[in-house]
């Protein structure tokens, strides 16, 4: 089914719009659910005729948007599995300039995302965005909280 | 979902529900089942009130083997229960029994979340596209639940399923012909008509429109997200909206987030408060945080402590407050031991008789490590400065005196001081050593280690020399060290320096937090506490230090309380006003801290401290009596 022995396999993730991503194999598995989806390999069917065609990796749920924004954070820290040195405070950095530079609306479904595709690190780094406690500048930090998880009252 | 209410039905029941729905059923035009032919299965069965599919798997056993399935779901999927117990549900997925793997119509995503639920131990809520034994598709809503056994494993998971139909073309079924197909669809069809169950299907999509983090279940939100913030966090996240309101409220949450913010040893120590005492997990951090319920108490206690003497060391172990050595009236070094028991209703000086005990000593250290156990460390002997150690088990029938022989030991030396780290490694710094000469060293001796060996902790640059400055341990394997009578070329300044240093680093240095790196240099940032020695420093939960007393350079009071964030971006020192009547002094040597909750003081009222009938306790949080 798969392509064996090269070093940088691709993967295609398609998002709920139908819209498709490549990305290497060793970033999308960061995501413990598409690492499920990829080596669980109970998928068959004999009937289609697809042997040409790379899996590609069905995310339902996932706008493409969304999906893009995820695997740019795994593909950040992709070094980190695999036991490569890292540079924490960068890495730190990075971090923080990541969530600055994604707008307010993406931040939400990100963070959902993040849950939805298991993406543990990725899913702390956003919670702890999301709820941390601010002293206020300017706008109550309520409401800022609020209109990022998007609650009523 | 309780085990016992959805077995298999009894007779009463089936009997109440056949003249309701006998009707609608056996008169339908289109024949419903009369028109195919006697089933294989009984007729009343068909008349199930609950039309949903009921299975029961066995958790323990790796591939979750059916070990029950209910007479609707032999009815809707058409295998029987022989057909399928001691299986995995996975069969469903295949189309028709003699399909080998899962049809790639099922959505794996699904497939892997159900995993994931699994493994977790969360229960599953979701849609999988089934397959009958005839090979028909179905849409299976599920819900799966995990049920713990006695021993708080998963030892069963109920499956409940509601079955619909499902809109999508296949084609013929591998191993039937066309005809036949066909026809069971219609079977199908018509089976399901009694058994709609009338709830539509939830949206789930996240990605489309207004969407909120609250579409994640209670269980998510709570162990995902909610259990890895702080304390602090979760106090702010209480109040953004109703429904996070009532999970903040939760004690089990609260447990969580407590360990994972202040850490194992913090929380045991906690949570070896007797239970009468305690508040809830909740309550505490949350007055551990904002430090609103800190007071002062006065606290008389029995006993005495004789010979008298000054400057010996208290140190606590649990609710334990124990008292070694110190200086008697003829300046002579005492040896000997006395425990407070804080637990009892009417504490009181209890003289230990020990076998060994260490030689007599004044200006040493106390510490507590291995959680029921004291090291000595260093002070002035008979026979000069010292800089052997001891270990107290005072847990031992009888309590014991232990002398540890590390090698490579430090200078010798009094008014040094020393913290534990990870509650078993000893780390000494500074004192005085001969000849009056001020160290600034820093040694570290592990505990746990067969044949201790002392190491000294090699640093490019040190903080100015220095003695009666303290150390304390904040997140984790970090230290900090404040104040002390520091050297500054030829003379001697009382500091209020901040310095720390983080152990767990490969090569770790110390770094200055506040003030200038001289001692007497002044300190920018907040209201900095005035130079000091011989001063208490209190490590809270989640990494804060709080400062009191000592030997306060100029007219300024011991007992104003300090307070210092280092895990701040910009450490800024605050000032905390507590009520309840202060000591008039505070020493360093003669303050512990219990339970992880509250300062004793001893003699603080006079500054005598043979004075030991009277304590001034600060308590930080509430105790519930």
């Amino acid at each position: 089914m798969f392509r064996t022995m090269s070093s940088k396999k691709m993967i295609t993730l398609k998002s709920l719009d139908g819209q498709t991503l490549e990305v290497e194999e060793a970033v999308a598995k960061k995501s413990l659910m598409i690492k499920n989806m990829i080596e669980d390999d109970d998928v068959m069917d004999d009937d289609v005729e697809d042997d040409d065609e790379d899996h590609v990796v069905h995310l339902r749920k996932v706008t493409h948007k969304v999906l893009e924004k995820a695997m740019e954070y795994c593909k950040r820290h992709v070094d980190e599995d695999e036991n490569k040195v890292v540079n924490e405070n960068e890495l730190k950095a990075w971090d923080q300039d990541f969530v600055v530079k994604t707008d307010k609306s993406t931040l939400c479904n990100l963070l959902l995302a993040a849950y939805y595709l298991n993406i543990e690190s990725l899913l702390l780094l956003l919670s702890k965005n999301a709820f941390h406690h601010k002293t206020s500048e300017g706008k109550k930090p309520m409401e800022d909280m609020r209109i990022l998880l998007e609650c009523q009252q | 979902m309780e085990w016992d209410s959805n077995s298999d039905l009894s007779a009463e029941e089936e009997e109440e529900d056949e003249e309701e729905l006998s009707s609608s059923f056996f008169n339908d035009d289109d024949g419903g089942l009369g028109g195919m032919g006697p089933l294989p299965f009984p007729v009343e069965n068909l008349l199930h009130t609950a039309p949903c599919g009921f299975v029961v798997t066995d958790a323990i056993d790796p591939d979750h083997p059916i070990i029950y399935v209910n007479t609707v779901f032999e009815m809707v999927t058409g295998y029987r229960a022989e057909e399928v117990l001691g299986r995995n549900c996975r069969f469903l997925q295949y189309r028709g029994p003699f399909a080998k793997r899962r049809h790639p119509l099922v959505d794996s995503a699904v497939v892997s979340e159900i995993k994931r639920c699994l493994e977790e131990g969360m229960e599953f809520q979701g849609e999988l596209l089934n397959f009958r034994k005839d090979g028909s598709p179905m849409m299976n809503r599920l819900r799966l639940t995990p049920i713990y056994g006695d021993d708080d494993m998963i030892s069963h998971v109920i499956g409940i399923q509601f079955f619909t139909e499902a809109d999508i073309d296949l084609g013929p079924v591998p191993g039937t012909t066309i005809k036949e197909s066909a026809k069971s669809s219609d079977r199908f069809h018509a089976c399901l008509s009694a058994f709609r169950p009338g709830l539509p299907l939830g949206e789930r999509n996240i990605c489309r429109g207004v969407c909120g983090i609250l579409q994640l279940s209670d269980e998510v939100i709570a162990l995902k997200i909610l259990s890895k913030l702080t304390p602090r966090d979760i106090a702010s996240v209480g109040s953004v909206c109703r429904r996070l309101y009532e999970l903040t409220k939760n004690e089990d949450l609260w447990r969580v987030v407590c360990q994972n913010a202040w850490g194992s040893e913090t929380t045991r120590v906690l949570q070896a408060v007797p239970g009468a005492k305690r508040l809830g997990w909740g309550r505490l951090a949350r007055e551990l945080t904002t430090l609103e319920a800190a007071t002062w108490r006065k606290v008389t206690v029995g006993g005495a402590v004789e010979p008298s003497r000054c400057n010996f060391s208290a140190c606590a172990v649990g609710n334990r407050v124990v008292l070694f050595g110190g200086e008697g009236v003829n300046m002579q070094p005492m040896n000997d031991t006395f425990v407070l028991d804080l637990n009892d209703s009417n504490p009181e000086w209890q003289h230990v008789q020990v076998s060994s005990p260490p030689p007599g000593r004044w200006g040493h250290t106390l510490s507590c490590v291995n959680g029921s156990h004291l090291v000595v460390f260093g002070g002035c002997g008979t026979q000069g400065l010292l800089n052997d150690v001891f270990v107290l088990d005072l847990d031992a029938k009888p309590p014991t005196w232990r002398e540890i022989s590390g090698l490579a030991p430090p200078l010798p030396r009094s008014w040094h001081s020393s913290c534990t780290l990870d509650g078993t490694k000893l780390i000494v710094s500074g004192g005085c050593a001969d000849s009056g000469v001020l160290l600034s060293d820093t040694f570290l001796l592990d505990l746990s280690m067969e044949k201790p060996i002392w190491r000294e902790i090699p640093v490019a640059w040190k903080p100015p020399s220095r003695l009666g400055h303290t150390l304390s341990v904040y997140g984790g394997r970090k230290i900090l060290m404040f104040g002390g009578l520091a050297k500054s070329g030829p003379l001697r300044f009382r500091s209020s320096d901040v310095f720390t240093m983080d152990l767990s680093e490969d090569e770790p240095c110390w770094r200055c937090v506040t003030g200038g790196g001289m001692p007497g240099s002044g300190n920018p940032g907040g209201m900095a506490p005035p130079p000091r020695l011989d001063h208490v420093a209190v490590s809270l939960p989640g990494g804060r230090i709080l400062i009191f007393g000592g030997s306060v350079a100029g007219l300024h009071s011991a007992s104003q309380l300090y307070l210092l964030d280092p895990t701040d971006e910009k450490p800024t020192w605050r000032i905390l006003n507590v009520p309840g009547r202060p000591p008039r002094f505070a020493w360093g040597h003669s303050t512990c801290v219990v339970g992880g909750t509250r300062a004793i003081v001893l003699g603080g009222q006079t500054g005598e401290e043979w004075m030991l009938s009277e304590l001034h306790e600060l308590s930080l949080a509430n105790s519930v009596s």
